[in-house]
């Protein structure tokens, strides 16, 4: 079923696990060799900043292949529009098998880009029709190939749409059963979360090497779904735009408590059980959907005016980590704060760039005469120079 | 990490028993979130310093300009007295800092002595006109603090100030935004600010001063360059093909000197400029009368194939890059 070999993906494992050993100082550079001339990966993986460079270039000569195609076809009707559609994808998963065989691309930007490609390509199929859009077709479509894609190419980003479009085809689905349905989608929403995240749980225990990122991704995803769907915000605005209530903005919902309290409960679970598990992906999304919250409350009741609220966050944020990162420089509980392998050159290029970014404000000199050599005002400081 | 899966590499005789122990220690050892705190605390000044930066606005009618400026130069002075104070002192080589805190001290004292400066010019025009004299002097100073501090952000700070002085936006999000193209004064002093931040990035190296900070000068003065010599193609319409050697041969330039350093994020960047300015050229080329519709079926052929060969010449270097650094594959 799987477009690898066993051993190449076997050996990309070995070889992931060998990087972080020597990453961490565990074992050295001849030792490093060694595994991997003796678990050779054949698979083609390059860094990020490749890997971005060649999604662009398949990207242009992809866009480029269907604007061909579709003036070699000169097609103009509906119908003719589609088969174009689908040629075209038919083309991108061709060009990807074959790739993929011939060249062994995993995670290489080509492969990544014609997965999307395809699915976009089928997709505008449902746009392009006359008749209205269908999104249970559409996600249920969309769905079942981005499944084939994950399995076979164990591609998380294709694994992470499939869970996507799972939640919104059950979600409709579920929703023609009437207005028990409706009442009650939100808790089942919530239990299909948990069940699946508590599955991925137990899957990346085994022995499914290959698929880890995938399992990470959808965890990940499975964690916001369930949060969103006894968010308080979410639960209200989807119903008003959903059914047409035309509910205001103090009006309350049904079981409003429920949603406030899960609302203000997930958050602090995901980050307490992840640092009594050390499980980061969890505590990070903790971090993360607490600010969700800050902006659900900040939506319905504005207590103080914008910039006092952030300067009462950001003076909590300095305390608390300032007072974390004292109090965890001799390693407690099994924390630190200190950065125990700084080699990561990488992480303070990119600190820097973001400092410039965020920081500096400051006006631009308009038409300065420095090196135009004009009579305005940067002449004086010509002389300087 | 998998302990059973080194538990057969040690079997195989790949590792040793004691690199052996020293992953099965590694689950005990406490781990990092050092970068997780970093995060919330630079977040946590984002927040704050814009929100006092709102307050001030808000407020300015009761507080006055003269207490502004007052409290603000007392906050500076005590930054960088801090910074001083802690510092370890000047060196050619690179210099740890002594803990994360005086990272952020120092550089909420630099951005406020651009604040600084910026309100007294402002209010009081103590520049006069010379508004470019108002941007040089912060921006020697933030020079100072950069090297004798040794803090990355802080360079970054002064290389956008300088092309602030010559009058261009350098930041990543506003590099294209904010600068008229179509002025060639901006071209020139990009082109010059790039030339500049390029010697900066090749003396640090070769006098050995600040080696590490070699990259970021040669980062930004990089994409200047490219950023500013398709401009200058862009612009001059009738020389466009002398630009475009131009062009060629400063890209020509890179790539060997990428390969030579085994620098492959230099080698793309070179190719992807040197690739935007080719298109430039062709679809000028095509649209030249007589082309008519072939024009049309040209165009995409072209892209399709010179978008396919350089996805191979990139898979290309890359593998001998990957050999040369002793990996296999």
């Amino acid at each position: 079923m799987r477009a690898y070999q066993d051993s190449d993906l076997y050996n990309k494992y070995v070889n992931d696990q060998a990087t972080g050993a020597l990453e961490t100082f565990c074992i050295d550079k001849d030792s490093f060799t060694k595994i991997l001339t003796t678990y050779p990966c054949k698979l083609y993986t390059p860094d990020y900043f490749i890997r971005i460079a060649l999604g662009l270039l398949t990207i242009v000569a992809v866009l480029f292949s269907a604007l061909l195609l579709w003036l070699l076809s000169s097609a103009s009707s509906t119908p003719g529009i589609v088969i174009v559609l689908i040629i075209l994808a038919i083309l991108c998963y061709t060009a990807l098998e074959l790739l993929v065989q011939a060249k062994r691309y995993y995670n290489a930007g080509v492969d990544n880009i014609l997965m999307v490609l395809t699915i976009i390509f089928i997709d505008s199929v449902f746009f392009v029709s006359d008749y209205n859009t269908s999104w249970i077709g559409m996600s249920g479509v969309t769905m079942f190939v981005a499944l084939w894609l994950s399995i076979r190419f164990t591609d998380a980003f294709m694994a992470m749409l499939t869970y996507c479009c799972f939640f919104i085809f059950l979600f409709l689905v579920y929703l023609k059963f009437g207005d028990i349905a409706k009442a009650t989608a939100p808790v089942i929403m919530m239990i299909v979360s948990a069940v699946i995240c508590l599955l991925l749980q137990k899957l990346s225990r085994g022995k499914m090497y290959s698929y880890q990122y995938c399992f990470k991704a959808v965890t990940f995803l499975s964690l916001v779904t369930l949060y969103a769907s006894g968010n308080y915000f979410i639960i209200k605005e989807l119903s008003n735009e959903m059914f047409h209530l035309q509910l205001s903005l103090q009006d309350p919902i049904p079981f409003g408590w429920l949603f406030w309290m899960l609302t203000f409960l997930i958050p602090p679970a995901y980050i307490i059980y992840g640092i009594r598990k050390k499980d980061f992906l969890v505590m990070r999304t903790g971090l993360a959907l607490i600010a969700a919250t800050v902006f659900t409350v900040k939506y319905y009741y504005a207590l103080l005016p914008v910039e006092m609220e952030m300067l009462i966050a950001g003076i909590i944020l300095i305390a608390l980590s300032y007072t974390s990162i004292k109090y965890l420089a001799m390693p407690k509980y099994g924390y630190t704060s200190i950065d125990l392998y700084p080699s990561r050159k990488e992480a303070l290029n990119a600190e820097a760039l973001i400092i410039a970014e965020t920081f500096n404000k400051q006006p631009v000199v308009e038409s300065s005469g420095l090196y135009g050599g004009g009579s305005g005002g940067g002449g004086g400081a010509t002389g300087e120079f | 990490m998998d302990i059973p899966l080194f538990t057969q590499l040690l079997r195989e005789g790949l590792i040793d028993e004691q690199e052996f122990n020293k992953i099965a220690a590694q689950k005990d050892k406490p781990v990092s979130v050092h970068w997780d705190l970093r995060t919330l605390l630079y977040l946590g000044i984002v927040l704050l310093t814009t929100a006092v930066g709102i307050l001030i606005y808000k407020n300015i009618a009761s507080i006055g300009h003269m207490a502004m400026l007052v409290i603000l130069a007392v906050i500076c002075i005590a930054c960088f007295g801090y910074s001083i104070k802690n510092s370890k002192g000047y060196s050619n080589k690179k210099i740890e800092s002594p803990n994360i805190w005086f990272d952020y001290v120092l550089l909420l004292g630099c951005l406020l002595l651009l604040t600084f400066t910026g309100y007294i010019q402002f209010q009081y025009n103590v520049f006069g006109n010379q508004w470019g004299l108002a941007l040089f002097m912060p921006m020697v100073f933030l020079f100072i603090a950069a090297y004798y501090f040794d803090h990355l952000g802080v360079l970054s700070l002064a290389i956008t100030n300088l092309a602030a002085w010559a009058g261009i936006s350098v930041t990543p999000l506003r590099i294209l935004n904010d600068n008229d193209f179509n002025n060639p004064h901006i071209i020139y002093a990009g082109l010059a600010t790039g030339v500049l931040l390029l010697a900066a990035s090749l003396m640090s190296k070769l006098k050995n001063i600040k080696a590490h900070f070699n990259f970021t000068y040669k980062n930004f003065g990089t994409h200047i360059l490219f950023i500013s010599l398709l401009a200058l193609m862009f612009y001059f319409e009738p020389i466009f093909l002398v630009c475009f050697i131009v062009l060629a041969g400063v890209s020509y330039w890179y790539f060997k000197n990428a390969i030579k350093n085994s620098s492959f994020y230099f080698l793309v960047i070179a190719v992807l400029y040197f690739y935007v300015g080719l298109s430039y050229v062709v679809i000028k080329l095509l649209l030249l009368p007589g082309y008519d519709m072939g024009a049309l079926y040209l165009g995409p052929i072209y892209f399709i194939f010179s978008g396919i060969g350089l996805i191979r010449l990139f898979i290309h270097y890359n593998k001998i890059f990957k050999k040369n650094a002793g990996l296999p594959g």
